[in-house]
């Protein structure tokens, strides 16, 4: 229906999809809330435009996010803030275990939002979102082998910033 | 990953609720490129309507003030447009009564056989936006409303279709000072 104009279909589908969808686009963002906005509306409109094209080989919710992700990096890119080492076929990093102990949110959404852009974005969308490296490699175009360095080195960047001072958070 | 009890980020929010203002922000974009459509609201007929009313009552008081009909001789170069807006307080046409098309027509009459009518058009009820953000340039489509702030221009332009109108509208030097055009497209009566 929705993909007919049925605009009370496609405010069904915005409901249920954009809270997820502002999480995601916030913390990419590291926080900011116009910019996230412009992403989270921007998404929408090319979701709208490509709703048609969407062969459901993955979920509605994926393939949204896809769309959040990528419409981010442009953004990132045109206002030249892709802080941070950029991603580049870094395969040979082993990955690091899940980041472990008891932290309280706002710490963590502090330390996440300061974290390099491309750390972030991986970080983000495998230890928060569940995408797998195959997933991730796919939606940003890098080797699955690249992810997997981003995350080791987003996860040491975040135990560094978590440790207390003086030592060492596992 | 959000399952794991010993997961420290399952105290990150999954869902974060967006302001309000942007679902009708994402609804009016997809609007105005034909994706979605609109859900017929009777408040925007009467919006059209109502702007009509105010249309007439404005342009009698006009005709009062300029004594008896008669423009001075400054005014008979100068052209006006008369936007005009509704509240709650409109009262519907009552039933019965003749159409509104036909009781404007029959008042732009008489204000053109006095030589005071220039164009008779009702406007459509929406508006698309153009603003500039971050280099870009926005185009959303807007129902007419308060909420574009107060008017203070207005070209007429001639257009083939409403493409080239947004893109004479992109020339406008306004965009540059950080202004807000609204293209509105001419409603042609039957």
């Amino acid at each position: 229906m929705v993909e007919r104009g049925d605009e009370r279909a496609f405010g069904t589908l915005f409901d249920r999809h954009t809270p997820a969808l502002y999480a995601l686009a916030l913390r990419l963002t590291g926080g900011d809330e116009p910019e996230a906005q412009e992403v989270v509306h921007d998404a929408w409109v090319r979701a709208g435009d490509r709703l048609g094209s969407f062969e459901g080989r993955s979920s509605l919710r994926v393939w949204l996010s896809g769309i959040v992700v990528n419409r981010w990096r442009e953004l990132a890119r045109a206002g030249a803030r892709e802080a941070g080492p950029p991603i580049e076929d870094l395969s040979l990093g082993v990955e690091d275990g899940a980041l472990r102990g008891v932290f309280d949110r706002i710490d963590l959404e502090r330390v996440i939002a300061a974290l390099p852009a491309g750390y972030r974005q991986v970080f983000i969308l495998h230890d928060i979102e569940g995408y797998t490296h195959e997933e991730i490699a796919g939606l940003l175009e890098i080797a699955a082998g690249t992810s997997k360095s981003q995350l080791s080195c987003a996860r040491r960047e975040l135990r560094r910033a978590l440790a207390p001072p003086g030592g060492q958070r596992a | 990953m959000p399952d794991d009890p010993s997961d420290p980020l399952r105290v990150l929010p999954r869902e974060i609720e967006p302001p309000s203002a942007l679902r009708a922000r994402v609804t009016a974009t997809l609007r105005a490129r034909g994706r979605l459509r609109p859900r017929y609201r009777p408040a925007l007929r009467a919006a059209a309507l109502a702007a009509a009313a105010v249309l007439v009552f404005m342009v009698f008081m006009a005709g009062r003030w300029s004594g008896h009909g008669k423009l001075r001789s400054s005014d008979a170069r100068s052209e006006y447009a008369l936007l005009l807006y509704q509240d709650s307080s409109f009262v519907d046409h009552p039933p019965g009564t003749p159409s509104y098309f036909g009781e404007y027509s029959a008042w732009a009459q008489s204000l053109n056989a006095r030589g005071r009518l220039v164009v008779d058009r009702a406007l459509d009820s929406t508006s698309t936006m153009l603003h500039a953000l971050g280099g870009d340039v926005r185009v959303e489509l807007r129902e007419v409303g308060t909420d574009a702030g107060r008017m203070t221009g207005l070209f007429i332009i001639r257009a083939a279709d409403s493409s080239e109108a947004l893109a004479i509208a992109r020339t406008c030097p306004h965009l540059r000072h950080g202004g807000i055009i609204a293209v509105r497209s001419i409603f042609r009566g039957p």
